[in-house]
Order: structure tokens, then sequence, then C-alpha cells
């Protein structure tokens, strides 16, 4: 995976979160919105991180080729009627969200990984 | 037993990650009410993905059964902690273990162009001329810093 990647979908997904936790703490459920609020606090700090490298890597082609590429699937994070917002803050064109609708085989690997503890030790407290 | 002597106990509670401070210094104590046998606090976390928060909880449970009482806890998932609850005494004993405490919160979030100024101060020479070395430190509430003074990296609590 190349770095450059990594970085452009960081970045791109903290746009749209930025988006979707904005939307949340709007919400009428006060418990969603309290959490959507409480979580905003630490976002501030992930957002930064990711505009921090994207804008050192803005002009890289490797970077700009995999916004391009990213860019329906960021888009797919969001509902419809929110993706111009998105558009407007990164400055791109609204085109076809795509929605992958499935996860990646990578998340099987993480989740093997993140679960081993758990399932060599059944029952374990901690 | 009294309201003011649960505070007193829950006073000896170390923070798992940084036992110089306790959890009332943290200022994650929102409220201790009593009544009969039973001791409600309300407990507002950090972080909302703090790895530490059930190890506090338990604490707080065990403190409340060590007087006596019978603890019924609630933790409170909303807005309402900020490095601006952390005590005067709390700053200062962030400050004497090395670790720099968080700037107040300005008015909004804090910034990039927050952090890279020269607002920090060093815990250990107290000199303004640090810069941000990494946003995120050994945990997600610590950035790292670097003192061009006394040249040696700090931890800065992050404001949040």
């Amino acid at each position: 995976m190349d770095w450059a990647h990594t970085i452009a979908r960081r970045y791109l997904y903290e746009e749209a979160d930025r988006i979707r936790l904005d939307a949340l703490r709007k919400s009428d459920d006060a418990e969603l919105a309290g959490l959507a609020a409480k979580i905003d606090r630490e976002e501030v700090y992930h957002r930064m991180h990711a505009e921090m490298w994207a804008a050192r890597l803005r002009d890289e082609p490797r970077f700009r080729n995999a916004v391009d590429e990213l860019w329906p699937y960021a888009l797919g994070v969001l509902e419809p009627e929110q993706r111009a917002e998105l558009a407007r803050r990164v400055g791109l064109d609204v085109v076809a969200a795509k929605e992958r609708g499935e996860h990646t085989p990578e998340l099987a690997e993480l989740w093997n990984e993140m679960t081993e503890v758990r399932r060599s030790v059944p029952g374990a407290q901690w | 037993m009294t309201v003011d002597q649960v505070w007193a106990a829950l006073e000896e509670i170390p923070d798992p990650e940084i036992p110089v401070i306790s959890l009332v210094d943290l200022g994650v104590i929102r409220d201790v009410a009593i009544d009969g046998d039973r001791v409600h606090i309300d407990f507002t976390p950090t972080f909302l993905g703090c790895p530490a928060l059930e190890v506090m909880k338990r604490a707080l449970e065990d403190k409340v059964t060590e007087l006596g009482g019978e603890p019924d806890v609630a933790v409170i998932q909303d807005d309402s902690w900020s490095t601006d609850r952390i005590t005067p005494a709390g700053r200062e004993k962030l400050r004497e273990a090395g670790f720099a405490p968080p700037a107040p919160r300005a008015a909004g979030a804090t910034t990039l162009v927050q952090l890279q100024s020269k607002a920090f101060r060093c815990p250990y020479c107290g000199s303004r001329e640090t810069k941000l070395e990494n946003i995120f430190g050994p945990t997600p509430c610590r950035s790292i810093r670097w003192c061009e003074s006394c040249r040696q990296p700090f931890e800065q609590f992050k404001t949040i």
C-alpha cells in the first residue's frame, strides 16, 4: 500500500466524518448528540493530523492520484444530501458515489489479530 | 458516612495512567450523593475511547465498598468533561511530574497554529522556546514537544 494513498484516505475520511459528526451533534436524541459532541473534542486532533499531512503532500502526483481514486468512496461515506458540502470542503466536484457495501479482506485480517487474546483465552477478564 | 468523607476517599484514587494525579484532581467525578447505604457517583470519562475507563469505574466502586457503602457509579457519556476540569492542584502535580498541563480551552477548538505557537511552557525549565514534535504521544491525550532551551522532549497534555 502506498503511503500517499493512506494519507489521502485518512484526509478524505476525516473531512467526511466531520460533516457526519456535525449532523449527529444536532440530533434530537440527547444521548447521541452528547456522544457526538464528546467524540468531536478528540476528532479535532485527528483532523489536524490528517490536514497537516494533506497540506504537505498536496502537490505530489501520487497523493493527487490517490485522492482522485478514493473520491467516489469518500462521497459514499455520507448521505446524498451531505455530499455537496464535502465536495465544497475538499474542492472537488460531486461525482457518482461508490458504496462498497462490503468490507475489504483487510478487515478479516485485522479482526483476527485484534480478537486473538479473547479467542485464545475464552472468558478472560481484564 | 458523609459526602465529604466520600470525596476525601476518592481523592486517594490515582489516575491509572498518570498516578501523580487523583481522579478528583482530574475532574472526572462530577457528583457524589448519599442515600442511606447507597453512594451514587456521577463519573465523566475523559476520552470516550479511554482504555482505563473500566479500571477507574472499578476503583471508584472498590473505594465506596471499603467505606462500607453500596456503590452506584453512573458513567456520564456526554460532553461535560474538558481539560478545564482539571483542578489547579492537579495541574501543579502534573507539572511537577514533568507533564506540561493543558492550555485553557480557547474560544473554539484548538488549531494547529496554536500548537505550533510559543504558548507552551517547558515543565522542566519553564522556557517558552518549545516546539511541537508530534500531535500524538504515548497516549491519545498527550502530544510530544521539544524544549529548545533545556534540549529535551516533554509531554504536553492536549486541550480538549
